[in-house]
């Protein structure tokens, strides 16, 4: 068991230096000067050495690397010259924001796919059944941009049911006390029932609009796991035991039928709260996805590597704790300790 | 079995007490290919406490039927016609709610393949307390107390530790164990058993039928036992059903049956089973050609075109064989064959 974890946490170290390895070396491979960027047009050749300097970056690159690594690990993540403040500063005002969205727009896909996905294969009726595949299909073919704008119009514009691409919440909603950095929880820590609705009705068009593709991945893989598990002998059996459909369903047919679905939802769930540009743009959520955009049109590298090593590191513990729950799911995955 | 005859035996045998009384069963499957008439219009009894056997080759219906009879026949197949009575009521017509009420407790079944008849993701002890909850008020801890009773029962070494043990844990002689145990959870009245030793090695399954036997026994559990290996008739069977091509073409007592065959099917079907003492150099005795399409069946009987005694024969090809009565002292052969009177001499 230990020899599992081991390797696991082996696999996981080699994916976070790689990836830190990568945005590094990307970044300064991309044509362009920042201290130039920095310092304007005008200045002269001196003050652009004079920023050279000061950035570091006449350094050898292993030494440049080096500084970025002991710089993360001592927190100090530099300092995102594009807004004068600190990398630290910007990523901790911007990536809940991000992470708050893509939580709910992963339980919103989580949940309803696997609603669904029962829904479609339970009954075994071809008309609901072609009905939830074909809106699959759309999910998965919808840019999420259009339909946000769409969601906007309808609801919000034309129907009035829920509020406009004002951020996280109304104008007149101080944001609660930062205990988790996401609104929802903090507004119920606080007990602030009036801010905890706001936020959840500001939520709900994006988290739709950035979870229908998800959602519709996750329908198509969970629907053909459960019509081949459905099929097999042990259902049957379990029928024939005098357990009912639905419970025969549930509880056979879904945890087995669950396990390939949990991996591709674990790195679904990863990207998702790392943020995602076009969806915050349009409904004006102050996120981490248009800022490092900028950033990187601005060749700003520390915001650049910061966001890319933290994002690798949100995926290798995602995928951990997938792995963590196949165990407890699959008895097979666990060694046979006895026999 | 059609018309009269079957009136005129089932009135006869009403005065026994039945377990299980099927009546012109019909169980078809709508595949691409056209309608698989899977199980065409079989009756057949099963007496308290009696085993019977159903052997034909396989895809004679046999699966088909035992499922048929509880009700567990899945999409695209469907039961059309014909009445399954368990201990006296008429459980055809039972909802799917009314029939879980019954499956498990009055009647269980046993599976050929032990290997994917459990759930990989629970444990050994979950599923067999789960057939036990299901049909007793029980509490958690007193049915575990029970599922090891079971486990013990059923000979699994080490029963107690080994029911928090997963099925891949398990040899597949010991998942069939299991099985069995899960089959006896609620001592019902009647287990339809389908091949269930096929699937594993030759000393296991000597083991599992054993074990079967004695449980049964203990219990006076009925048991209609589908296979497709005679030798496991001879050895456990009083009674048995012959199965081709989704009908029952012979009927009789295991000891009749294995002196004299009514119908041509069975003859072949007797030659077939090697015996040690009586081999001959040589490939072993097959009935030549297979079992005809359910879906497109030859208008006259269906075992013409194979059979040693009608092939090319005009009545064989032209009608369906009426059953016959054959011999009737105490111990009925009934047998459909137009020639069955005759070989029955």
């Amino acid at each position: 068991m230990t020899r599992i974890v081991l390797d696991k946490l082996f696999g996981a170290g080699v994916a976070i230096f790689g990836a830190s390895l990568l945005a590094f070396l990307f970044m300064r491979v991309v044509p362009g000067n920042p201290a130039r960027l920095i310092v304007g047009p005008l200045a002269t050749p001196q003050a652009i050495t004079a920023q050279e300097h000061a950035m570091g970056l006449n350094k050898p690159l292993w030494v440049q690397y080096w500084r970025y690594i002991s710089g993360i690990f001592s927190g100090n993540w530099g300092f995102a010259y594009s807004t004068g403040q600190t990398v630290k500063h910007e990523i901790v005002a911007r990536l809940p924001a991000s992470a708050e969205l893509g939580f709910y727009a992963f339980v919103f896909a989580f949940l309803f796919a696997i609603l669904f996905a029962l829904v479609a294969t339970y009954r075994r009726r071809r008309l609901v059944d072609a009905a939830i595949r074909g809106l699959s299909f759309i999910g998965l073919g919808t840019p999420p941009f259009w339909l946000g704008l769409l969601l906007l119009l309808l609801l919000s514009q034309i129907w009035g049911i829920l509020p406009g691409p004002e951020g996280r919440l109304g104008p007149n909603t101080p944001p609660p006390p930062t205990v988790t950095h996401f609104y929802t929880f903090d507004a119920l820590i606080a007990g602030q029932w009036g801010t905890f609705w706001n936020a959840i009705q500001h939520l709900v068009l994006p988290a739709i609009t950035l979870g229908l593709a998800p959602f519709a991945y996750l329908v198509r893989l969970l629907r053909a796991n459960l019509l081949d598990i459905s099929r097999e002998n042990f259902i049957v059996v379990v029928r024939s035991k005098g357990v009912g459909r639905w419970s025969a369903f549930v509880r056979h047919a879904l945890p087995n039928a669950f396990l390939p679905t949990l991996t591709a939802a674990g790195l679904l769930l990863a990207q998702l709260l790392t943020g995602t540009v076009l969806v915050e743009e349009v409904f004006n959520w102050p996120g981490i996805g248009q800022f490092v955009v900028e950033s990187i049109l601005r060749q700003d590298y520390a915001v650049v590597q910061t966001f890319v090593l933290l994002s690798a590191i949100a995926y290798v513990v995602v995928n951990l704790l997938v792995d963590v729950l196949y165990g407890v799911i699959d008895p097979r995955v666990r060694l046979p300790v006895a026999r | 079995m059609s018309g009269a005859t079957a009136r005129v035996v089932s009135a006869r045998e009403s005065a026994r007490d039945l377990v299980l009384e099927v009546e012109e069963l019909e169980t078809d499957f709508y595949t691409q290919e056209g309608v698989v008439h899977a199980v065409r219009r079989v009756s057949l009894e099963v007496e308290r406490g009696q085993r019977v056997g159903i052997v034909g080759e396989s895809g004679s219906g046999k699966s088909a039927l035992a499922l048929s009879i509880v009700g567990l026949i899945e999409p695209p197949g469907r039961i059309v016609g014909g009445t399954v009575r368990l201990n006296g009521r008429d459980i055809s017509r039972y909802s799917d709610r009314q029939l879980q009420r019954i499956r498990g407790r009055e009647v269980s079944l046993i599976f050929q393949d032990p290997m994917t008849a459990l759930d990989p993701v629970k444990t050994i002890g979950d599923q067999i307390v789960e057939v036990i909850r299901q049909h007793r008020p029980m509490r958690r801890a007193a049915a575990r107390r029970e599922a090891v009773r079971l486990l013990q029962d059923v000979e699994v070494p080490y029963a107690e530790r080994r029911l928090d043990n997963y099925p891949h844990q398990y040899s597949g002689g010991m998942r069939q164990r299991v099985m069995i145990a899960i089959a006896l959870a609620n001592t019902p009245d009647l287990i339809i058993a389908d091949e269930p030793t096929t699937a594993l090695d030759v000393t296991t399954q000597a083991q599992v039928l054993d074990l079967l036997e004695r449980l049964v026994t203990e219990r006076s559990t009925a048991v209609l036992l589908i296979t497709h290996n005679l030798g496991i008739v001879a050895e456990f069977c009083n009674r048995v059903f012959v199965m081709y091509a989704g009908r029952v073409v012979e009927r009789a007592s295991v000891e009749r049956l294995f002196a004299v065959q009514a119908h041509p099917y069975s003859e072949a079907l007797l030659r077939c089973v090697p015996r040690p003492d009586q081999l001959e150099r040589g490939p072993l005795p097959t009935i030549p050609g297979a079992p005809p399409n359910l879906a497109h069946l030859p208008p006259g009987c269906p075992f013409e075109p194979r059979c040693p005694v009608g092939h090319g024969v005009e009545l064989c090809v032209t009608t369906v064989p009426p059953p016959v009565l054959v011999a009737n002292s105490g111990d009925p052969v009934l047998a459909e064959c137009h020639f069955a009177g005759e070989r029955y001499r």
